[in-house]
């Protein structure tokens, strides 16, 4: 939910990455953390499991400069991608503003995939969200794989609706900051 | 200008005035170091006291811990859990569910002050409810 305030001229928007287990969501907020400066973007923190995996979430907030006069500062958040975890991922969708849904390109993920966008709606009708209500768009992660799927193929399977959608090679930043870009762009023009 | 559409909170500054000196005199009144108020999904409304350089993680952690412990009280066939409390060596932390969700999380040193903090955050808390659903914009 994003937050006005006038007093401060601030703009607060929450983002977050949506996505099926190992397909990268964690690795693109860190990305992120590394490469911006410290004065446009905070301490990133993890609650993870001993093995690195998400658990609860990431965050990551982060200053964008200013839109007429307020400054953007945007929270960006992942959700723990393993499938019993449904529970924390439904708490953390809760006020999103945006959602990016990374996608791992390989093809036998894709029956993942699927589940797991199917699983980010059915969470967003919890709160009485639909894709069609919010800002989302596609990352298509790890095209530096072999056996990664076509993008005809993803495109087929997976934007059915047509949103924007990026390729991505999360690790070493190709495309990350394109998907951060487009997706605070899209929410900020709801908003303005 | 602002197009409150998808906007869910808009901050304005009588209100943010009004939320400001409830917040200051409950901080006086409990001897806190800050008091942070936090909109339910994570994001800080405002804050009074020391200035802290954690305050958005720890309005993010904060409002993660109260989302799961409600959920634990609802696996606990438990409706009124509103409110958790952490006690350290040095620093306690008091959080408060207002009835519009959003949090009142008071930090505060002294230990014994917990019967007033809990007496006090409570005496507030319907008024930082109203004045929070009154910059409510729906939909
Ligand atoms: N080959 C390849 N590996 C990647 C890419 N992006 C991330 N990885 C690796 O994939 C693994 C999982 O990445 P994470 O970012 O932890 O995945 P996640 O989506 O946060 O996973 P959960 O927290 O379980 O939901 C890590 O070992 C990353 O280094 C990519 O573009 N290509
Ligand atoms: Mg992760």
């Amino acid at each position: 939910m994003a937050l006005i305030n006038y007093s401060s001229r601030e703009i607060h928007c929450k983002i977050v990455y949506y996505g099926t287990g190992l397909g990268g969501k964690t690795t693109n907020l860190e990305y992120v953390h590394k490469q911006l400066n410290p004065t446009i973007r905070g301490e990133m923190v993890s609650l993870n499991t001993a093995n690195e995996r998400t658990l609860f979430f990431d965050f990551l907030p982060l200053d964008l400069g200013s839109v007429q006069g307020f400054r953007t500062k945007f929270s960006l958040y992942t959700v723990p991608g393993q499938v019993e975890y449904n529970a924390s991922r439904k708490l953390v969708l809760n006020g999103a503003d945006g959602i990016v849904f990374v996608a791992d390109s390989q093809m036998e993920k894709m029956e993942e995939n699927g589940e797991s966008l199917k699983n980010m709606e059915d969470n967003l009708s919890e709160y009485n969200m639909t894709l069609d209500s919010l800002p989302w768009i596609l990352q298509y992660n790890k095209r530096d794989l072999p056996n990664a799927a076509s993008l005809e193929m993803l495109e087929r399977t997976l934007n059915t609706r047509g949103v924007l959608s990026f390729e991505a090679v999360a690790y070493e930043g190709t495309g990350v900051f394109q998907t951060l870009k487009a997706i605070s762009k899209e929410v900020l023009n709801r908003l303005t | 200008m602002l197009n409150p559409q998808l906007t869910s909170l808009i901050v304005t500054t009588e209100g943010l005035k009004t939320i400001t000196n409830i917040l200051n005199k409950l901080k006086d009144e409990t001897k806190a170091r800050y008091i942070i108020l936090v909109e339910k999904s994570g994001q800080m409304i405002t804050s009074v006291g020391e200035e802290t350089p954690f305050s958005m993680p720890l309005s993010a952690l904060v409002a993660g811990a109260f989302a799961s412990t409600r959920e634990i009280a609802k696996l606990l066939g438990e409706t009124e859990f509103n409110v958790m409390f952490q006690q350290g060596k040095t620093r306690n932390i008091y959080i408060y569910s207002l009835k519009t969700q959003d949090l009142l999380t008071v930090v505060f040193d002294e230990s014994p002050m917990l019967g007033i903090v809990k007496l006090k955050t409570k005496q507030v808390a319907d008024a930082l409810g109203d004045e929070i659903s009154s910059m409510l914009h729906k939909k």
